[in-house]
């Protein structure tokens, strides 16, 4: 595979690597060679759908040294070589109206009852496109156009761990209490994010995520099964 | 308890930070550590102890530790009312507590982050190599919180060394409040609207936290409604959201977002940004990449060849 790689600095204390093509995959698969060939140079890194973001302690190494190596090490690599097949997670969520918050909010935005944004959502295979922002935060692509509004005007102050969310073309999973802007319609029982496991979070970007209901005293029985 | 040190008043927001998270951010995990990391190192450098080891930050008023062992501390960072048993006590330097002293950091006066350095290990479980404490997801020392009346923390007493005192020319003055700057990624995005970037000061607002230091514009904000794809972002960014007031982000920032990136301030301004307190004014100045290297690599060997030690961000 050709490589289209473009490089871009952000301050003195971080190197982003942008992918023109191979998506995802080009990204995991650069990811795991530097990580493993940079382990001395690089603190953390980050990952989008189109780029990975490599961060320098730039008292031990400058930003240009650390991208002067990278170049070469991407230079002799062959990538392409193994395609990582996406997992697919079967996710139960609750539409009960005690976790939709805002289910009537989506309903007058977009002219449906909240019985069909229910169908349409849960028609929906979903495509994890990045995790972060926050702990274990998910956002998945493949929302229905039918169901895409604007994220809320102002914030709620605390969404409660476990909502599921939507906003423009994405819905997203808030694994931790958090601030956020998104369109709350339903909640999972099913913690993604252990900080106690390793790797704390099991999805991986790129993977498919399908939702099926549950009812109120199914999620319970789940949450308890949980602790 | 044998070794430790009692809370007897937590104050506004005290945590245990080191300088040592590492591989945390691409499950969205912050790196967190001490928002002045330059206090940090030299209350480090007073015991002998190495420049990432934890140290407990505290700011606008401090906590009350009584101290339940012999052992030695220091206090770095913003100018502050420190007390020992009712006493004032000098920051800077190497200090004596014996076992039942009270050390009490009543008021931060000049700046906003003060560092108190025990010798001694605290003992806590590390969470990706490091004991930060960071509150969202219970990480860190303290069972990742921050600290509260009644807690204690456990202590592995080190070797204490001679005594030293910080050399004056290291010492934050607090004076400094023009940032330096290297452009971000959405720079050209702003051009047109640079001047208001660096024509006018803006304040720090009093709402700001260890997760990100935000700016009011000094008279009439200007609207920038644009957003771009969620991109990286690291400390010291500073995000442009659509009402004009930038955000700096801090120890604790997101992993990414979805603000433009105006630019993001070079390393050697980081800490003294830090120290700025709310309603004050400050200025950005533009810098080049390889001017902030430059400056990056003469406060290294400046650093080396005071004190003799390796700095780290």
């Amino acid at each position: 595979m050709r490589k289209n790689f473009s490089y871009e600095y952000l301050g003195d204390r971080a190197l982003i690597i942008s992918v023109t093509q191979g998506g995802i995959n080009n990204i995991h698969e650069i990811y795991s060679i530097l990580s493993k060939k940079l382990e001395d140079l690089v603190l953390d890194f980050v990952k989008t759908p189109e780029s990975l973001a490599l961060y320098n302690d730039p008292y031990k190494v400058s930003v240009k040294d650390l991208s002067k190596r990278v170049k070469s090490l991407l230079e002799s690599e062959t990538l392409g070589k193994k395609e990582r097949i996406a997992k697919t997670w079967k996710i139960p969520v609750c539409y009960d109206g005690s976790f939709g918050l805002d289910i009537k909010h989506v309903s007058k935005k977009t002219n449906l009852s909240p019985k069909e944004i229910i169908d349409i959502y849960l028609k929906g295979i979903y495509k994890v496109n990045m995790i972060g922002f926050l702990p274990g935060f998910v956002y998945l692509s493949g929302l229905d156009k039918k169901l895409s509004i604007p994220r809320k005007k102002t914030p709620r102050k605390e969404i409660s761990e476990g909502s599921i969310a939507i906003a423009n073309r994405q819905t997203g999973i808030y694994n931790i209490k958090s601030p956020g802007g998104w369109n709350v319609i339903g909640k999972t029982p099913t913690s993604l994010f252990n900080k106690n496991s390793n790797p704390p979070i099991r999805l991986k970007e790129g993977d498919i995520v399908k939702f099926y209901e549950i009812n109120i005293q199914e999620f319970n029985k789940l949450k308890n099964n949980e602790k | 308890m044998k070794n430790s040190i009692e809370i007897l008043r937590s104050g506004s927001f005290s945590s245990i930070q080191d300088i040592k998270r590492k591989n945390s951010r691409v499950y969205g995990i912050p790196r967190s550590g001490p928002m002045d990391k330059r206090s940090h190192i030299l209350s480090n450098w007073l015991l002998g102890k190495n420049s990432c080891e934890e140290t407990i930050e505290m700011t606008l008023i401090g906590s009350k530790l009584k101290f339940h062992f012999d052992t030695k501390i220091s206090l770095c960072g913003a100018k502050s009312e420190c007390f020992l048993n009712n006493r004032t006590i000098p920051m800077n330097q190497v200090l004596s507590v014996e076992k039942g002293d009270v050390i009490d950091i009543r008021k931060i006066i000049h700046g906003n982050w003060l560092y108190l350095s025990v010798s001694g290990k605290i003992i806590s479980d590390s969470y990706f190599d490091s004991i930060s404490t960071y509150e969202k997801v219970e990480i860190g020392g303290n069972n990742g919180r921050k600290l509260s009346n009644g807690d204690y923390l456990k202590f592995k007493p080190l070797k204490t060394i001679n005594n030293r005192k910080v050399p004056k020319e290291l010492i934050n003055n607090f004076n400094e409040k023009i940032i330096r700057v290297i452009k971000g990624p959405e720079h050209k995005l702003l051009e047109s609207k640079i001047d208001y970037f660096t024509e006018n000061p803006f304040t720090v607002s009093p709402t700001s936290d260890r997760m990100g230091i935000r700016l009011n514009k000094v008279g009439k904000s200007i609207d920038f409604d644009i957003s771009i794809k969620s991109s990286p972002v690291v400390e010291g960014t500073i995000q442009v959201p659509p009402d004009g007031n930038p955000i700096v982000l801090m120890s604790d920032s997101q992993t990414t977002g979805g603000y433009p990136r105006l630019g993001v301030i070079s390393s050697v301004d980081i800490s003294k940004f830090s120290q700025i307190k709310p309603n004050e004014i400050i200025r950005f100045r533009f810098i080049s990449l390889e001017e902030s290297i430059a400056l990056i690599d003469y406060d290294f060997k400046k650093v080396k060849s005071r004190i003799g030690i390796d700095l780290v961000s």
